[in-house]
């Protein structure tokens, strides 16, 4: 179909690598950017601006256009600093409104099957952030998966002999949810969670 | 999956069942009785199949431990199960089809996803000749089996389990690449997961122990104890979660020379195995197959018991060749206890006559030649 246009070809071998996308999803794609020249033009800028003006933030290794990012510079809480596995978990986090400290981003889990380990995370940056300043509390926030967890356990013995708190996110019933349609490992851990009220 | 929120008696029927493709069933389409359900013919003939279809219908597997590509017929590609069930008045149909390599699930007509939530609307025990390698066979088998009954009772245990050997293959590949950096982390966690693991398995074979013995002595027709325990060196299964715990994440440590040495975890639940007892003798080295088969056979019991008093369902028994090997003595006390309780049965044998059941007693019997209900 495609063997008369190298370069749709090629676009649509560059819209394939990404995630979700098929041959025929990027196919569709590559049309309709063909059809309207000034969105393809928009695209492209677009894609080089991120290239030449997003980087990681020298101090939480989130992503920022300023290093140090704005929450890094900003005014914020000192002395808590919440551990996240990628820069999205921080956007998720500040969409809340409910973390007033800074953040320090992993940038992936201990997972020995897919070659991560402490070496290949930011874990040396952060004990360095929490040796040198005043930070009073660490707010552990990877995902409840087993290797968030195994990450989160190895976080935890780093911290013991470092004089700081270490918290973890709590987990169970999400607000807002009917009970009945809990799936019953999730209601296992509520229930063996449970608080005083 | 919810569990059924009161403890109603309600029996799970399985109505009709039409298949198509299935080893050397091309087509066939039954109405079953809601008792016993008799198939029987010459050896070879697929009695069995049939009985395969329907655990496989409920469970996902197959009970001979067959592949998928061992289940469709030679000369196609895709097989198809379709059933009808009665749940607590509730009429629900369940449809399979699939190839070597996956399967479509439906419940009502509509897809659904998830196999957990399939796989407990038709629940099946089963009882066949390939269930004695539960007294003969391997740790492994004897762990396979505990595992689906204590997840037939329990539905979160699937994600403890999953998670157990998720963490135990991870550190598992430290071991293997000798590079323990981080592997703190990960005995911490398979303690964890381990204990949750075990302190589940360890209360089902507890509950299990006193309606077994009870339905050993009923099948039997004697004052044989019988008695199982889960076996696990390193701990007492009174513990509990936490002192479990303690005890696994000592046993990890304790271990970990020899972890290092052969390069991959061994103490844990992925090691632990079912002891069987008669009269405090192994039944493996000292029972004859009649006791064995009777052992076993009691073994299902307590589990339909259990599955009853935890989700208030009463599953459908299949019974493959079970007159094989069993006395018409303990044949009859079996079938008194089937009769007894209101669970829809299906038997396959050799010899209808073998199967003593009285005039009264509603039934239907299929004669099977060669894949077909004649």
């Amino acid at each position: 179909m495609l063997h008369n246009s190298h370069s749709l070809t090629r676009l649509v071998g560059e819209l394939k690598k990404l995630p979700g996308i098929g041959e025929k999803s990027a196919c569709r794609l590559a049309f309709h950017l063909l059809r309207s020249p000034a969105n393809i033009i928009a695209l492209a800028e677009a894609l080089n601006e991120v290239k030449s003006r997003v980087r990681f933030c020298s101090v939480c290794f989130s992503i920022t256009e300023d290093d140090p990012c704005a929450i890094c510079r900003g005014n914020r809480d000192d002395s808590i600093i919440c551990v996240v596995e990628e820069p999205q978990d921080v956007l998720a986090i500040e969409r809340s409104g409910a973390f007033r400290g800074k953040y320090h981003v992993l940038h992936g889990v201990l997972s020995p099957l897919s070659g991560i380990t402490p070496a290949d995370l930011k874990i040396a940056q952060l004990l360095e952030r929490v040796s040198n300043s005043s930070i009073k509390e660490v707010v552990i926030a990877t995902n409840f998966s087993v290797e968030g967890e195994a990450t989160a356990i190895y976080l935890t013995g780093l911290f013991r002999n470092h004089g700081v708190r270490v918290t973890r996110l709590a987990h169970g019933i999400p607000i807002g949810s009917d009970l009945e349609y809990i799936d019953s490992a999730t209601m296992q851990r509520a229930v063996q969670g449970r608080s005083e009220v | 999956m919810k569990r059924a929120a009161f403890r109603i008696m309600s029996d799970m029927l399985l109505n009709n069942l039409t298949i198509n493709f299935f080893r050397n069933i091309r087509r066939s389409e039954l109405h079953f009785d809601n008792r016993f359900n008799i198939f029987y013919g010459k050896n070879g003939q697929g009695k069995t199949n049939y009985l395969e279809a329907i655990f496989f219908l409920g469970t996902l597997k197959s009970f001979r431990h067959a592949k998928q590509k061992d289940m469709i017929d030679w000369d196609e590609v895709t097989a198809h199960l379709r059933c009808s069930i009665i749940d607590n008045e509730l009429q629900n149909d369940l449809s399979i089809s699939f190839d070597n390599s996956s399967k479509i699930l439906k419940i009502d007509g509509k897809s659904s996803a998830r196999a957990v939530d399939y796989c407990h609307l038709l629940s099946v025990v089963a009882f066949s000749p390939e269930e004695m390698v539960m007294i003969n066979g391997s740790p492994e088998q004897r762990r396979r089996y505990l595992d689906r009954a204590v997840f037939c009772s329990d539905p979160g245990y699937l994600k403890i389990y999953h998670d157990y050997y998720r963490v135990l293959k991870q550190r598992n590949q430290l071991l293997k690449l000798r590079n323990y950096a981080g592997i703190e982390a990960w005995t911490d966690q398979l303690a964890n997961t381990g204990a949750r693991l075990i302190h589940k398995r360890s209360a089902f074979i507890r509950e299990l122990a006193e309606p077994f013995s009870i339905y050993y002595k009923n099948i039997s027709g004697s004052d044989e104890l019988a008695r199982l325990c889960y076996h696990n060196p390193s701990y007492d299964s009174r513990f509990s979660l936490s002192e479990i715990r303690d005890e696994l994440f000592r046993a990890l440590n304790a271990s970990s020379r020899i972890e290092r040495d052969r390069c991959a975890t061994v103490v844990g639940p992925q090691r632990d195995d079912l002891e069987f007892f008669l009269n405090d003798r192994p039944i493996r080295e000292h029972g004859s197959q009649g006791q064995q088969k009777s052992f076993v056979m009691a073994l299902k019991m307590a589990e339909i018991e259990l599955l009853n008093e935890t989700s208030g369902r009463l599953p459908i028994l299949l019974l493959d060749d079970m007159t094989a090997e069993l006395d018409s003595n303990r044949i009859q006390h079996l079938l008194d206890f089937l009769t007894g309780r209101n669970i829809q049965v299906f038997i396959t044998t050799t010899d209808p006559a073998s199967i003593p059941l009285s005039g009264s007693t509603q039934r239907a019997s299929f004669l099977v030649e060669d894949g077909r209900i004649v």
